[in-house]
């Protein structure tokens, strides 16, 4: 099923570059040269095309993928195996929001720190002592020597 | 200046002491990197890419380089002690190395990984020295038809080299193309695909969206997927358990030499790199090596046939790269839109427009094989002990370094969210068996076939028969065309056969 939800996506996605390059950007220019829509549309047909076969070719040979439950970790065992990928992407957006308010170097330190105590189960100690080696180091690297301009925050 | 007097230039820039401290940095992140199961060269490299920002571009790529190479030498270390190959050209490293370690031989295997990624090495880098400039020369001969034939060679032989399924590996390419095609036409000043956003109007940036792909994709496989690693079984190893006999090297020697030439000339086709590289060199030397027999059995030459290959092909993918502007790798497509981000333009100009660049990437990995086999040995008792590190500690590490990294590159929080979003597309596509290597390497390779492709229209005034009338280029679209036809004909083949 994840297949099939992944290459409707990518088909619904050629349909929109395609119907766009034709109507908005163009295929040929008025001197017969190629326009901005002709490259996207030959891309877009390509991913369309090889889709539908590939979706076709996967009900033929009766290829679904299944979830091995061997294969899935106990790192977030409290949540339904479909929405971990998500909340391991919710967890890094929070953290960018953290990030943005409370500047870099808090920001690294929290979203270290409460992954290992809170879902890697390390030792509370040793996950204070990995976060505060990875902020310095961040903070040394990122803005001590690249002078790259983050957002300010309650500690730097 | 010839150019063996340019890369006595080149190595007298590379000796220079920062350039010397980043190839020794290079070599050991790149070993580390290696160790690590699960963490590719693609990874390594692309989550390292922000901080060269501010270095030199000759020292960048020195680092850089190091770390891809020092990639292939640290993959053995987790394929020879815990059977878990640390990236994906090791694989067969640990169908040898795992049955030494077991038999109380860790210790010289690891020995051999190194010599043999040393050979292998050394060998791709002089190939690169003789070739490199060669293939530049050829291509400054190719027009816009000539490129474009050979970028559509390019991203159409990743797909067939891939081997799984070229169906998918296209999906992937026709992707790639898809999201390098979001932003401002540079040929037009059109904005494409933006969708009213500002953010958009300069396309996804590349940095970003590689982090992602490679890092923050690989933090959601570490937190969802399950811990493979098995520490138990780890012992630690000294020193003296670590060296080879004379008898013993010569033993590895012709396989090693034999392994690398063919994992260089392997290594020099776009997308084959070195995991294809690593198992032809090793089923070749089950079919033709002195000690065939033992091969999968705990064979020293097992484990220098796989070494030597797979390290000689990630030099060996320096060769298109540097020489044509094609990378041979996912890591060289990364490495590719690095030299770009610093104002290079990889291709056959290269090597006349910035010969001390190109001279001392040489230069500096004659220099930066010798300290990754000096640095590889040294460390064996560290990487035994940093081993034991479960990928769950991993994982908040890599997704800290991916949120910074991002940032740096434009200082927006908009690149960490086209970060987050790759990163989730990488993932979900690789659970559909679709390869993120080719939308890597079309996305960085369309924009330059666009523009080859207009520029060769222009010439025939908008007609396409521009790319079959010019020779070479119309061998290259034969060859491309056999390519994609290959696995049709195959499988009628095999049909045909299982009829009769």
């Amino acid at each position: 099923m994840l297949l099939f939800l992944i290459e409707g996506l990518l088909i619904v996605l050629s349909i929109v570059w395609g119907y766009k390059s034709v109507f908005e950007y163009k295929l040929i220019s008025s001197n017969g040269l190629p326009a901005n829509g002709f490259f996207p549309f030959l891309a877009a047909m390509l991913v369309l095309v090889l889709c539908v076969f590939d979706i076709i070719r996967t009900i033929k040979r009766k290829e679904f993928y299944k979830v091995d439950k061997n294969e899935e970790s106990d790192l977030l065992y409290f949540l339904p195996v479909w929405f971990r990928p998500f909340f391991v992407a919710l967890y890094l957006l929070v953290n960018v929001a953290i990030f943005r308010y409370v500047g870099v170097i808090t920001a690294t330190f929290t979203t270290c720190f409460f992954w290992l105590v809170f879902i890697s189960k390390e030792k509370v100690l040793r996950s204070a002592i990995i976060s505060v080696v990875l902020s310095s180091v961040v903070y040394l690297v990122f803005v001590f020597w690249l002078r790259v301009s983050f957002p300010r925050g309650i500690l730097f | 200046m010839n150019n063996f007097q340019l890369l006595l230039n080149g190595f007298a820039t590379s000796i220079t002491p920062l350039n010397l401290l980043m190839t020794l940095c290079g070599g050991l992140i790149g070993i580390l990197v290696g160790a690590m199961p699960g963490i590719g060269s693609g990874a390594g490299v692309s989550l390292l890419l922000p901080i060269t920002f501010k270095m030199n571009p000759i020292s960048a790529i020195i680092m850089l380089a190091g770390i891809y190479y020092g990639n292939m030498f640290g993959g053995a270390y987790s394929a020879i002690l815990l059977n878990i190959p640390g990236d994906s050209p090791a694989v067969c490293t640990a169908l040898d190395g795992y049955p030494m370690a077991r038999n109380g031989k860790a210790g010289k295997a690891l020995a051999t990984a190194n010599l043999s990624s040393f050979i292998g090495g050394t060998i791709g880098v002089l190939f690169l020295t003789i070739a490199g400039p060669a293939l530049a020369e050829i291509g400054l001969k190719f027009g816009p038809a000539e490129i474009a034939a050979l970028i559509l060679f390019a991203l159409t032989s990743i797909s067939w080299l891939m081997g799984d399924d070229p169906v998918r590996c296209l999906i992937s390419t026709g992707l790639g193309i898809i999201a390098a095609m979001v932003g401002t036409d540079p040929a037009t000043g059109k904005i494409r695909f933006a969708f009213g956003s500002i953010n958009l109007i300069a396309g996804f940036q590349f940095i970003p969206l590689v982090i992602g792909m490679f890092g923050f994709s690989q933090v959601i496989e570490l937190a969802v997927a399950k811990e493979k690693v098995d520490t138990a079984s780890m012992t630690s190893i000294s020193y003296k358990e670590s060296f080879l006999s004379k008898k013993e090297i010569f033993r590895i020697l012709p396989t090693a030499v034999r392994s690398a030439i063919l994992g260089n000339f392997i290594g020099f086709l776009p997308g084959a790199g070195g995991t294809t590289s690593a198992f032809l060199s090793y089923v070749t030397e089950k079919k033709i090596g002195k000690y065939k027999e033992n091969i999968g059995k705990g064979e020293m030459c097992g484990v220098a046939a796989s070494e030597a290959a797979n390290n000689a092909a990630a030099v060996g993918s320096f060769v298109p790269l540097l020489g044509l502007g094609i990378p041979g790798s996912s890591t060289s497509a990364v490495l590719l839109g690095g030299l770009m981000m610093w104002g290079l333009k990889p291709g056959p100009m290269l090597y006349s427009t910035n010969p001390d660049f190109v001279w001392s990437l040489n230069a500096s990995m004659y220099v930066g094989n010798v300290i990754c086999l000096i640095a590889g040995m040294a460390i064996i008792p560290l990487l035994c002990s940093i081993l034991k590190v479960k990928s769950k500690t991993l994982a908040p590490i890599i997704m800290a370094i991916c949120i910074v990294g991002a940032y740096s590159n434009n200082y927006s929080v908009f690149d960490v969210i086209v970060m987050v979003v790759s990163g989730f597309v990488a993932y979900y596509l690789k659970k559909c068996k679709i390869p993120v290597v080719s939308f890597i390497l079309a996305f960085v390779l369309s924009p330059k076939l666009e523009a080859a492709i207009r520029q060769a229209m222009g010439i025939a005034h908008g007609s396409m028969s521009i790319f079959v009338t010019k020779p070479i280029s119309a061998c290259i679209l034969a060859l491309t065309l056999l390519m994609i036809a290959y696995p049709t004909i195959k499988s009628a083949v095999a049909k045909r056969k299982k009829g009769n």
